[in-house]
């Protein structure tokens, strides 16, 4: 029917356009001959009219509107596409061209002739074109000088000030607009003074002079029926309602209408519909709240509530939409709807009903939950009413009130709507709201704060419903495990375990959720301390009747284990330490014990031993623990195994505190132990101490393999090669050097039992092997202090005394040299001396810088002893068979050698003492260089009260 | 100012013009002193030399400042009798205004009148020239017309009817003198068709009509005034008679006659009766007959600017039968021609140059050369008047010609604006105040113009159309 109407509105239209062309080319031809006209004209004047271009200017506008009409209609007649495509400025450019061409004109004119009479036509034709361009600013200025410029009550200046009031009018400046109305409606002989005073009355209204405008408008209404006017008589039975009504004059109102035969309401229900349509909400209203005062009729109520409606829509009241809404639902039940306000209403309540729905689940905006459940409140009322307007799909209302409820927690409600829905769903059958009813109610029986009368009233009964229905459905899964949660809660164990064995079925491989069922109920026999019955589901759990991961087959154990221990530690913790040994042993002898449970029962034995202090029996079960618990548990309990095997230690049992730390050290080998360390290192100091290297030979082979630190490794190593230096065991500590990597990380620590090796070999008369390891002595020596490495004391005494061997077989040959004349001998041989003195200094020198005490001692007394034998050895020397003479004289120029080989034998003495004093050197040495020949043997300390020296292990 | 040199041996002159002889004695006699310039002029008068006294006359005026007697007063009356008024024209107004002699007030009066001071120009008037006097006449239609333009319609009306019987009562006085008789006849025939205006102005058209029936047909100027007939039927919305009498200009005896308001007139009329097509036909051959020739004359008067001798060789050479090219330029020649006054201007002209003749007579030489110098600056006057008069004719018919042009442009937009408001389906109200055609109508201050002379008569111009308007 719609397209047949199009077809023959087209038929009929197509013509008519036709027409319309033909008339616009018609008059576009006439423009343009006008145009010739006043062109010839002007070029006739030399251009010295202003009038002619005044006729210029308008017809170019005239010219320019018939233009753009076709324009105009030629673009609206292009296809959506062909629009796109087209340019808009190109495409009304003609026009355009124009309106420019009777600007250009009017500013011409303008400057040409400033003091033109017509200027106020020439801004009227300026202010016409911004207006055209859209320039309201710069139109309203030029409409401005038009009324200025334009000569008294001529059409002109009438026609600005009409459009400037207008303007003003539309800009809200109505007190500007009425001033100008009220000047160019002076000649009320005008056609469209009626429409004009119209606007006018408007502006007396906007600025607070109703009775003028209430005036006016009743002159513009008799005079729109005098025939003479245009008629806008209608607008001014709707207008002048309203001026009355928000007057507070609405009884003079009526006595107007009913002069002129007619009730204000549908002129107020006019105007608020007016009002409406404008924007101004607020008047509307209010104007419609009096319509309604007034109505007397359901129909008017109808039409008033309809149109309150959508302002309150507009205007965001929601109470009174509500209220209004409440209203027409109720005049729909009573027949007053017409059916387009019924669907006005329906759309209304719907759209109101799914908007507020949609706040109230919109996450993106936070508002607090308060906010929501009032908005909510309103969604469901609409919802209601919903299913008030449409019985026949009230099922579908009643949920999505419940989902509104359901959104901000109100699950009680949601229960009761959902239910609703579930009921009349089910009676319709209606599956999808059957089916989404119920997931609803599942949801909401399962949301926080679900009142107990609710569930009571509900839960089970929704449940059983939904899982009927869907032993397998999207929200089964949790339904199963909320009922069943629900019967372990009322203590139903027998329906728990039917839901469980349902559930089961429906889910075989969700065995998580089956092991957390089986907790509960394991749960709740732990409550009731009935172990008869965790016996008894540990058994089904044990013989795989559910599976259950190991972890739980863990923790089910744990707990009859627990429940094993529960009085045991309640004895310990109270204490009762003996009650409590008996306790744990009956566990760990107890055949059904399991190995945890003997495991433990052993640890807590071990403790509770250690704990009375009685060491042997810790370290008998503190062993037994350590052979039945796994790393893990070592690693837990790593702790107590330390202070156990520490306390032994202390206790001297120095073999069991050993044997613990190295157990411990084994068991705790892999893991992220933290007291790894510690067992390591007192193991093997321990084991040194008690004199069995070969354990600590072996810890630290256990050391390695167990990731100890490099750094605690050597540590033993040292302490190993120390121990086997110690006990001369020459040959352990020969191959231990060989493979101990302390060897190659810290060679200057090791030199001194290199040395020692040297040494044994040497002793056993093995000099080339000795000779060899003298060699690696001075290799590491070097290797040590090139690589800035560690030098012991003892490595340095080593190196020393390695050094001033050497330096000492120059002595000898030095003293070997013996003095006698002739002379020429005598003084080879002197020469000889002196050049060893010098050899020797030069190498004690070099003594000096190894850094070693003994080795600063030992040079200086080298060097004490050769200055002194040699002056000595000068000084007595006297030639054979010479005279007095030749011997004084000699004696005398021998002194002049003598002496200063003395002063620096002094020197060196003076030397020796200060090093020794500034150094604190503790040497053997020390003596003779600080006494002289006081002492004839190095004073030894003798302790007093038979001290005692201990060992490493603290032993004597 | 002319010098004039007075040659003794001239005095005595042994010719037969002793009268000149005796003149250029006294010349010689004196010295050349002005003060004997009257008795000179009159003894050159006497012997018909009357542009060779010009020169003399009008010396004498500028150094006696104006200050005549009696005899000067009537030599001057006959001297401006026989060469024109248009010689004395060109002496400054402070002479003029200062002679006593009725013939240089009238000339006086004349010039104030066209600068349009009518007030001046009828205290100047003003019992200054005695009723028997040869300017009378031509003086009382000055008068008229003053008052006339001044809205003192009783005394213009007044003035018209004296003029029309003073010119009536010399008339018999110059039986024998045709010239003079046609000056007179003339201006009794614009006294005539003044009361005729005076009564147009005063917008008393139906007596307007009347009195314009008392001009005869075979007036001279009655082809042009035919014209103002129409007009004042078109007033009187007798648009049919409107038109009778406007195609009587299409009449070959009336060929002469270019008056472009004369078509501005007929597509008025044609509109007033609302016969579009008719008017747009009128307007459309009008741009065709003239716009080319008219834009070319622009030209052509911008070219040759004030060279006088120019115009008149051109008038000469037209009056030869040498066309001049434009056609447009041609009728406006020819309508120079035919006017009295250019005939007037030309005849004394031709008559000035007759002297030329009796001065080489003249027994002295020195007497000779020296009245044939200011005899020769006399007519080389005359003829500039002449070019002066012909150009001025062209550019009042170019001016005519502009101004229909625009009437026509008026008339044009007039009819668009009407077809327009059809078109746009609206009453229309013809409120426009631009290009309305109530500016083509005339109102008293256009309905004068130059004073012209000569008439010319025929039976012509009681035509009456019978066109129905188609007006709604």
């Amino acid at each position: 029917m719609k397209k047949v109407l199009l077809l023959l509105f087209l038929i009929l239209s197509v013509p008519s356009m036709a027409n319309i062309e033909q008339r616009r080319s018609q008059l576009i031809e006439v423009i343009d001959e006008e145009l010739n006209e006043i062109s010839r004209l002007n070029k006739q004047v030399g251009a010295r009219n202003p009038n002619l271009l005044l006729r210029m200017a308008e017809l170019y506008l005239e010219k320019a509107r018939l233009i753009k009409e076709r324009e105009n209609y030629n673009y609206l007649t292009l296809s959506p596409e062909q629009r796109r495509s087209t340019s808009k400025k190109k495409f009304f450019s003609k026009s355009k061209k124009l309106f420019v061409n009777a600007q250009k004109t009017c500013f011409y004119i303008l400057k040409r002739f400033p003091r033109f009479k017509n200027k106020g036509e020439v801004y009227y034709i300026l202010a016409y074109n911004a207006r055209e361009f859209q320039q309201p600013k710069r139109a309203l200025q030029f409409f401005k000088k038009a009324n200025q410029n334009a000569r008294k009550n001529s059409q002109t200046q009438i026609k600005s000030q009409l459009l400037l009031a207008e303007m003003y009018y539309n800009q809200k400046k109505y007190s500007k607009a009425a001033n100008l109305y009220s000047s160019a409606l002076r000649d009320k002989n005008q056609k469209w003074w009626t429409k004009d005073a119209f606007n006018l009355a408007w502006c007396y209204f906007r600025i607070k002079k109703k009775s003028r405008a209430i005036n006016l408008m009743k002159e513009v209404h008799s005079r729109s029926k005098s025939g003479k006017y245009v008629d806008v008589s209608d607008q001014v039975e709707r207008d002048l309602a309203y001026f009355y009504s928000d007057s507070g004059r609405v009884k003079e109102a009526i006595a107007w209408f009913k002069k002129i035969g007619k009730n204000i309401v549908p002129s107020l229900i006019s105007m608020g519909k007016y009002l409406k349509n404008e924007g101004k909400f607020t008047s509307a209203e209010r104007t419609l709240d009096e319509a309604l005062k007034y109505s007397t009729t359901d129909n008017e109520k109808a039409k008033i509530n309809s149109e309150l409606l959508a302002i309150y829509d507009k205007f965001g009241k929601l109470s009174s939409h509500k209220k209004v809404s409440e209203a027409l639902v109720a005049l729909n039940k009573r027949g007053a709807l017409d059916p387009s306000q019924k669907e006005d209403l329906l759309y209304h309540v719907e759209r109101q009903a799914v908007k507020l729905q949609k706040r109230v689940a919109n996450k993106k905006i936070k508002r607090p939950l308060s906010e929501k459940r009032q908005l909510a409140s309103y969604a469901v009322s609409y919802f209601n009413l919903l299913a008030e307007l449409k019985p026949e799909t009230s099922h579908v209302s009643y949920f999505l009130a419940g989902e509104t409820y359901y959104a901000v927690k109100r699950y009680d409600s949601a229960a009761n709507e959902y239910d609703k829905a579930y009921e009349l769903s089910r009676k319709r059958n209606d599956g999808k709201y059957s089916k989404l009813s119920l997931d609803g109610m599942m949801a909401a029986l399962g949301g926080r704060g679900v009142a107990k009368a609710t569930k009571d009233k509900y839960l089970t009964k929704s449940y059983i419903a939904y899982l009927n229905k869907n032993p397998r459905g999207k929200n089964s899964f949790k339904i199963y495990q909320r009922l069943f949660s629900s019967y372990i809660a009322q203590g139903e164990v027998v329906r728990a375990e039917q839901v469980l064995l349902r559930f089961k079925k429906a889910y075989p491989g969700s065995l998580k959720k089956q092991e957390a069922m089986v907790a509960q109920i394991m749960d709740y026999f732990r409550k009731k301390k009935d172990r008869a019955g965790i016996k008894s589901w540990v058994s089904r759990i044990n013989k795989g009747e559910f599976k259950v991961s190991k972890k739980y087959a863990q923790k089910v154990n744990q707990l009859l284990l627990t429940m094993q221990f529960e009085n045991v530690e309640k004895l310990n913790t109270d204490g009762a330490k003996k009650g409590a040994l008996k306790g744990y042993l009956a566990i760990y002898k107890d055949p059904g014990s399991s190995p945890e449970a003997k495991k433990n029962a052993s640890y807590n034995i071990a403790v509770l031993f250690h704990e009375l202090d009685d060491g042997k029996r810790a370290y008998d079960w503190a062993v037994n623990s350590l052979k039945l618990m796994r790393d893990r548990d070592v690693k837990k309990f790593e702790k107590s195994f330390q202070v156990i095997a520490n306390n032994l230690f202390l206790q001297r049992k120095l073999g069991e505190a050993n044997e613990l730390y190295e157990r411990s050290l084994v068991k705790v080998c892999k893991t992220k132990s933290k007291m790894k360390t510690t067992f390591f290192k007192n193991g093997v100091v321990i084991s040194l101490a008690n004199g069995n290297i070969e354990r600590a030979q072996r810890m630290r082979v256990t050391g390695l393999s167990c990731g100890i630190r490099m750094k605690d490794i050597e540590y033993a190593e040292l302490e190993i090669l120390q121990s086997l230096s110690e006990l001369r065991r020459w040959k352990l500590l020969e191959s231990s050097l060989k493979e101990f990597s302390i060897t190659k990380s810290e060679p200057g620590e090791v030199i001194h039992y290199y040395a020692k090796v040297a040494d044994a070999y040497r002793e056993n008369g093995r000099a080339n092997i000795a000779s060899r390891y003298d060699q690696i002595v001075m290799n590491n020596y070097n290797v040590a202090k090139k690589r800035r490495k560690k030098l012991p004391l003892e490595a340095l005494n080593v190196v020393a005394q390695k050094e001033l061997a050497r330096v000492k077989s120059l002595v000898s040959r030095l003293k070997s040299i013996e003095l006698s004349f002739p002379e020429q001998k005598f003084n080879n041989a002197l020469k000889s001396k002196l050049g060893l003195l010098d050899k020797i200094t030069t190498s004690t020198v070099n003594t000096f810088q190894i850094g070693s005490g003994d080795g600063v001692v030992g040079a200086y007394e080298i060097l004490t002893d050769v200055y002194s034998y040699l002056a000595d050895e000068i000084a007595n020397f006297s030639p054979p068979g010479k005279s007095p003479d030749y011997v004084k004289s000699f004696k005398q120029s021998m002194g002049q050698i003598v002496n200063p080989i003395r002063a620096k034998n002094s020197e060196f003495l003076r030397q020796a003492k200060s090093q020794i004093n500034k150094n604190d050197i503790l040497s053997s040495g020390n003596l003779g260089l600080l006494y002289g020949s006081q002492f004839e043997a190095v004073p030894t300390y003798i302790p007093l009260n038979n001290g005692l020296i201990m060992d490493r292990g603290g032993k004597k | 100012m002319k010098l004039i040199f007075i040659t003794l041996s001239l005095l005595l002159s042994t010719s037969s013009f002793a009268n000149a002889n005796r003149a250029w004695t006294i010349l010689k006699a004196n010295g050349g002193n002005y003060k004997v310039y009257p008795r000179v002029i009159e003894n050159l008068v006497n012997d018909g030399l009357y542009f060779t006294s010009i020169p003399y006359v009008k010396e004498y005026l500028f150094r006696n400042k104006g200050q005549s007697n009696r005899e000067l007063d009537k030599l001057i009356d006959e001297i401006v009798s026989e060469v024109g008024i248009k010689q004395f024209e060109v002496l400054p107004d402070s002479a003029l205004s200062s002679s006593t002699a009725p013939m240089l007030k009238y000339i006086y009066a004349k010039k104030l009148f066209r600068k349009k001071q009518y007030s001046k120009t009828l205290q100047v008037l003003n019992k200054a020239i005695p009723g028997d006097h040869a300017a009378k006449p031509f003086a009382l239609f000055l008068e008229a017309s003053a008052f006339s333009l001044l809205g003192k319609t009783d005394n213009a009306v007044s003035s018209y009817k004296r003029c029309v019987s003073v010119s009536n009562d010399q008339r018999s006085d110059y039986k024998n003198d045709a010239n003079r008789t046609r000056q007179l006849e003339i201006n009794r025939d614009y006294c005539i068709v003044g009361v005729a205006r005076t009564q147009f102005a005063a917008k008393k058209f139906e007596e307007a009509n009347l009195s314009y029936l008392d001009l005869e047909k075979s007036s001279y100027i009655w082809p042009e005034i035919l014209f103002e007939e129409a007009w004042n039927s078109f007033y009187l919305r007798d648009y049919n008679r409107t038109l009778g009498k406007l195609v009587t200009y299409k009449a070959p005896v009336l060929d002469f006659i270019f008056n472009p308001e004369i078509d501005v007139l007929r597509a008025l009329t044609y509109m007033e009766l609302c016969l579009w097509n008719d008017t747009r036909n009128v307007v459309d051959g009008f741009y065709k007959a003239y716009t080319s020739d008219h834009s070319k004359l622009k030209g052509f008067l911008r070219k040759h600017r004030k060279d006088y001798k120019y115009y008149y060789l051109l008038m000469k050479s037209y009056s030869k039968g040498t066309p001049s090219g434009n056609k447009l330029l041609d009728k406006y020649i020819k309508g120079i021609r035919n006017d009295p006054a250019y005939r007037e201007m030309f005849v004394t002209f031709s008559e000035g140059r007759k002297e030329i003749e009796k001065v080489k007579k003249l027994s002295s030489g020195s007497a000779q050369k020296i009245f044939l110098r200011n005899l020769k600056d006399s007519l080389v006057l005359q003829r500039d008047l002449l070019g002066a008069y012909v150009r001025k004719g062209i550019m009042q018919y170019t001016a005519q010609l502009n101004k229909a042009f625009e009437g026509m442009s008026y008339i044009k937009l007039e009819v668009l604006a009407r077809k327009k408001a059809i078109l746009y389906n609206t009453k229309y109200e013809g409120v426009r105040s631009r290009g309305n055609i109530r500016n083509l109508k005339r109102n008293e201050k256009q309905y004068f113009w130059t004073f012209n002379g000569e008439f010319w008569a025929d039976e012509l111009g009681d035509y009456v159309f019978s066109l129905k308007s188609e007006c709604n």
